[in-house]
């Protein structure tokens, strides 16, 4: 069986996520999510994987949207009150130059804790939507 | 990466998530999906993978022509509401917009309709996957139905969005400007005036300086600059691929493309013309016509995002509304006289060396109504072709033809014949109804046709001595390949 290590590895590279590549927007992305095995080994692993993921994303290397995507949905899979501290970060920066689908996941899980208005059925959050979530951030 | 604004439905509802990423083309890595990547067919001829890329998915190849991406089904939603009307399995026509909803009755995934069977069911769906490539599949691949579902729908575009460009040109004097034409080589809007100058002829002159322009639509509410035409002529052939298309050459005062002008939004203009000296088809006694392409654009670089009309098919007549053709030729006949003409029948792909076609030839009688007294009677031309080596043969007319349906109250038109998967129309007028109408049809089926060598088609029409002065016939010939039309002819016999 993989280690933590290996699964976050393969995880910074999207072609490891079977069907990651067909999505069109961050809800299809969330249902393909939902059923990747190796995404729901790491959900498996609990708690465990937050401070891996935290390092991934705060180290130097440039991660796609679509890894970045996964890291939003495991810990937000597996415990959303961690989204703050783990995602929190990412997602200030990425707001400035915000791709398809991170910004909506990060927002999404962050919104959870927050108990602000959630849009399961798009995933997409607005403009004004994401900048009310980082504020909360402060 | 900024995000685009100012998109809007036929509702004036504003788009909410377009967003121009950027992103590069690569190739497909998967061996079980290369067959089915498209390729973009630029003005040189040379193609270009249509591979993975984020710059535009589905949605953004649906509804804004490869420009953007669209990551709302929200949107996508509002478009199918405002823009489109929903059309059922039995109905539909290529070019219609396939809406794919997962089991919670979200929006997932759309294409559009490339094929359709004789039922009017849809068989092959061209669709870009997300951030993969742009596929011709069937519609419920396997790839694809544990992501995007498989509760399928179709929709009509029957309005174009507002705030982002669109070129078009007419394919016949019915077109719309959407996706998909049923009839693409009457274009009214290709024009040629042969000297003397002044107005628009029906027929180039052989052999002399003809000009040749287009005139080119915008559907959109924003001014479109920097519009070229490029025109093209070829051999009077029924089907075409692109290499057929042989570019007008460009003078000093008419370069071909054209230099830039503007169409305006909402309006048209006439494109600059060009200068075309048609030469006579050797061996034929009435030069036949030969057929011209005009392709609107402003550039030819499908990765160029601020180009606001990017050109989805190059050389697609049907496909792209950019383009159109005009494959017509009008014969002027005195009682009792004979003219002929002589067509081409080739293989219309490139890359193909044979192919086994059909021809399927109507003759029509184009309707009038009676200055006085009683309509004027269906006295039809005969008509002979000659295929290659064959013996001619003859298009038997039917019976008495009337021009008027006697149609006093609703009920389903007789239908004619069906060349385009036209659906039957019904008819509530009270009143008689003037149609064109089918007075003789024939399909000659399994005609091999190689690369190297067209296969002649000599055509010929005799009007009667008892012709009626004024009346107005038309042939269409049709090439078919695997039940498609493939290419088309129309010859317009006017009686004087």
């Amino acid at each position: 069986m993989p280690s933590l290590k290996q699964e976050l590895d393969a995880l910074c590279e999207p072609a490891n996520i079977r069907n990651a590549g067909l999505a069109s927007s961050p809800y299809v992305l969330r249902k393909v999510f939902a059923t990747d095995r190796r995404i729901l080994r790491v959900i498996e692993r609990g708690r465990t994987a937050l401070p891996a993921i935290e390092e991934i994303l705060s180290g130097r290397r440039k991660l796609p949207e679509i890894s970045l995507a996964a890291f939003a949905f495991i810990v937000e899979s597996i415990q959303p009150s961690a989204a703050p501290s783990v995602l929190g970060p990412t997602f200030r920066i990425r707001l400035k130059t915000p791709g398809p689908f991170f910004v909506h996941f990060a927002a999404h899980a962050l919104r959870t804790v927050f108990q602000l208005p959630l849009k399961p059925t798009t995933m997409v959050y607005s403009g004004a939507e994401l900048a009310e979530t980082s504020a909360r951030l402060y | 990466m900024p995000k685009i604004t100012g998109i809007k439905t036929a509702a004036d509802v504003e788009l909410q998530e377009v967003w121009d990423w950027g992103g590069t083309v690569t190739a497909e890595s998967d061996p079980s999906l290369i067959p089915l990547v498209q390729r973009y067919k630029h003005f040189d001829l040379s193609d270009e993978e249509l591979g993975h890329t984020s710059r535009y998915n589905c949605w953004g190849f649906t509804f804004l022509p490869r420009r953007y991406w669209i990551d709302s089904s929200d949107d996508v939603d509002q478009i199918l509401t405002d823009n489109c009307v929903p059309v059922a399995p039995g109905s539909l026509r290529p070019g219609d917009v396939i809406r794919y909803r997962d089991s919670s009755n979200i929006t997932t995934h759309t294409g559009r309709v490339w094929q359709v069977d004789t039922s009017g069911n849809c068989t092959l769906v061209r669709s870009k996957w997300g951030g993969w490539a742009e596929y011709v599949h069937v519609p419920l691949h396997p790839t694809i139905t544990p992501v995007y579902g498989t509760n399928l729908a179709y929709f009509r575009q029957v309005a174009p969005l507002k705030g982002i460009g669109d070129l078009w040109i007419r394919d016949a004097s019915g077109d719309n400007g959407e996706q998909y034409s049923n009839a693409a080589w009457a274009s009214p809007d290709i024009m040629v005036d042969a000297p003397p100058y002044g107005s628009a002829d029906v027929n180039p002159a052989f052999s002399q300086v003809n000009r040749v322009w287009a005139v080119v639509h915008n559907r959109s509410n924003a001014d479109i600059a920097g519009v070229r035409v490029r025109y093209y002529w070829a051999d009077p052939h029924a089907g075409f691929a692109p290499s057929n298309w042989q570019l007008i050459p460009g003078t000093a005062g008419h370069p071909n493309p054209t230099n830039g002008f503007t169409v305006a939004a909402n309006s048209s203009a006439q494109a600059p013309f060009v200068e075309w000296t048609p030469v006579p088809v050797p061996g034929v006694a009435d030069p036949a016509h030969q057929c011209l392409l005009a392709i609107a654009f402003v550039n030819d670089d499908p990765k160029d995002s601020s180009n606001p009309n990017p050109l989805v098919y190059p050389f697609e007549i049907r496909w792209e509304n950019n383009i159109a053709a005009r494959n017509v030729h009008v014969v002027t006949l005195g009682a009792g006289d004979t003219a002929g003409l002589d067509l081409g029948f080739g293989v219309p792909f490139d890359g193909v060396q044979r192919v086994v076609a059909a021809l399927r030839l109507r003759l029509t009688a184009k309707p009038r109504l009676p200055t006085f007294g009683l309509p004027p009677r269906v006295i039809p031309p005969t008509v002979k072709v000659a295929i290659g080596d064959r013996r001619p043969l003859t298009l038997n007319t039917a019976g008495r033809v009337e021009l008027f349906d006697r149609e006093w109250g609703p009920r389903v038109a007789v239908r004619d014949i069906d060349f385009e998967l036209e659906r039957p129309e019904r008819h509530y007028l009270a009143i008689p109804h003037l149609r064109e109408k089918t007075i003789a049809w024939k399909e000659i089926k399994r005609l091999p046709v190689t690369a190297e060598r067209a296969l002649p088609l000599k055509l010929s029409f005799t009007a009667p001595r008892s012709a009626e002065s004024g009346s107005v016939y038309a042939l269409q010939i049709e090439q078919v390949v695997d039940d498609a039309v493939v290419g088309a002819y129309t010859v317009v016999i006017r009686i004087k």
